[in-house]
């Protein structure tokens, strides 16, 4: 069995996400989504209820009354934060342990994927994208093909460093070279074996391949400059660095420029590390 | 990361207490046995200073180079920005009883990720905006680690001002 067809073996024993996260996320894909729907839908599940009511009530938010319900989590905090929250409680059970392939200290991969996720938001509330509501969710998953990536890289790492010393390279031209797959390939996999909306799946199988960024439109666009911002901003940075191509053309196409960057930047250092308590939170609430 | 973790090889003494600065902040310290670090720098540079004589140690962390672009944020929190940062890291470390004569200076992050055009190029502006501001004090840099596409954490000890720089997977070096 060669290294591809072992980590495509993993990838394939990955636990399904919850049905209960793949259909938020269909619901919220349509931009005149009913909020009654969305509620209804995250009730279905009552385990996931109460972890995000858990969340919802915690001291973070500081909400002088307790919230019992997904619906009044709509009416006191919003419907973006019963997305994100619910959605995070989800995905962030992939994340625990070290993320030792990348030389990540434990908790570093989540924290970079809720960067990216807060990132996603911001770009898209900027560029006026009509993604604004599947904008977290997307960028939250797109380092998903890492956890199944991370326990092939240790053995390859020396190799990989003297790849990356040669000449400036993109890591997924250096994972492909010396793995046979790279980490978004690895993620759009996931993304299917998940059965994710298309275009979830193109955002976390494309945001490194500047071609697919121009076909497939905003969110992989979105992704794609969320990730280079919270790469810029260190969050979780491994031994890929910031070893990746930096597209201009998904800027471009978003509307946005280098002050909208430096701007998103200030609003996520402040959002990041004002509820870094939570994201870490939202983590160890799946370990139970 | 506790202290302890810090590697012998690179000097900085086991069971040091670490002082994290962190991004968009500054500290002066003159308490010995006491680490300055901050972690994960990607395109922010950290700038280190050190007077071997009182054993003074300032670090700052900063994200863009220039304020301008939002001076409100300039003003409620200076170490934002490198142009209005770096004087009050330095006015700490004078009112601390560092001194310019004896002042070592190290400038260490800057990286980029890989933009043909320079459309991302913070890490470069960050270190430049440095470069400039030391050039027109007349502030020698001592050492510099900058540039490249690693994310680096730098340490600097109060005992005796040594620097290290650590990125993942990549080791440690002593500046």
């Amino acid at each position: 069995m060669n290294m591809r067809e072992k980590i495509q073996e993993v990838l394939d024993q990955l636990p399904p996400i919850p049905g209960v996260a793949v259909r938020i996320m269909e619901i919220v894909a349509d931009p005149e989504f009913s909020t009654d729907e969305l509620v209804a839908t995250a009730s279905t599940d009552p385990v996931l209820t109460a972890k995000v009511l858990r969340l919802c009530n915690s001291s973070l938010y500081g909400l002088s009354r307790e919230i019992r319900t997904p619906g009044e989590a709509v009416a006191y905090l919003g419907t973006r934060t019963l997305v994100n929250l619910a959605i995070s409680t989800c995905v962030a059970a992939y994340y625990h342990g070290k993320s030792e392939g990348y030389f990540l200290e434990e908790g570093e991969l989540w924290k970079h994927s809720v960067a990216c996720g807060m990132a996603c938001q911001k770009l898209a509330a900027r560029a006026r994208s009509s993604m604004r509501n599947v904008a977290f969710t997307a960028g939250v998953l797109h380092n998903i093909g890492k956890v199944a990536m991370a326990e092939f890289i240790p053995d390859s790492a020396e190799l990989i460093r003297k790849n990356l010393a040669e000449a400036p390279r993109d890591f997924t031209l250096v994972e492909r070279e010396v793995l046979g797959m790279d980490h978004a390939e690895a993620g759009g996999i996931v993304a299917e074996n998940w059965s994710l909306p298309e275009i979830m799946t193109n955002a976390i199988r494309n945001h490194h391949s500047p071609p697919d960024i121009e076909k497939d439109g905003e969110l992989t666009a979105l992704v794609h400059v969320a990730d280079c911002v919270s790469m810029d901003l260190g969050i979780g940075t491994g031994i890929d660095g910031l070893s990746y191509r930096f597209h201009k053309g998904a800027l471009d196409m978003l509307g946005l420029d280098q002050n909208d960057l430096s701007l998103v930047k200030i609003e996520l250092v402040e959002e990041f590390s004002k509820n870094h308590d939570l994201i870490m939170m939202a983590r160890s609430e799946t370990a139970g | 990361m506790a202290g302890s973790e810090l590697s012998a090889a690179a000097g900085l003494r086991c069971g040091s207490e670490l002082v994290v600065v962190d991004i968009c902040s500054y500290k002066v310290l003159d308490e010995p046995g006491k680490v300055l670090a901050s972690f994960a720098l990607g395109s922010c540079v950290a700038v280190c200073l050190y007077d071997p004589e009182v054993k003074v140690a300032g670090m700052i962390h900063y994200m863009l180079p220039e304020s301008k672009i939002d001076p409100g944020k300039a003003e409620s929190n200076p170490a934002m920005f490198g142009d209005t940062g770096l004087p009050c890291l330095f006015q700490d470390f004078y009112a601390k009883g560092g001194k310019k004569r004896r002042l070592k200076c190290y400038l260490v992050g800057g990286a980029s990720t890989i933009d043909c055009d320079g459309s991302f190029n913070v890490g470069r502006k960050n270190v430049l905006l440095a470069r400039k501001l030391f050039w027109k004090s007349g502030i020698n840099v001592e050492k510099e680690d900058t540039g490249g596409r690693i994310s680096r954490s730098v340490f600097l000890s109060v005992d005796d001002g040594r620097v290290v720089v650590k990125s993942p997977g990549g080791g440690e070096q002593v500046l």
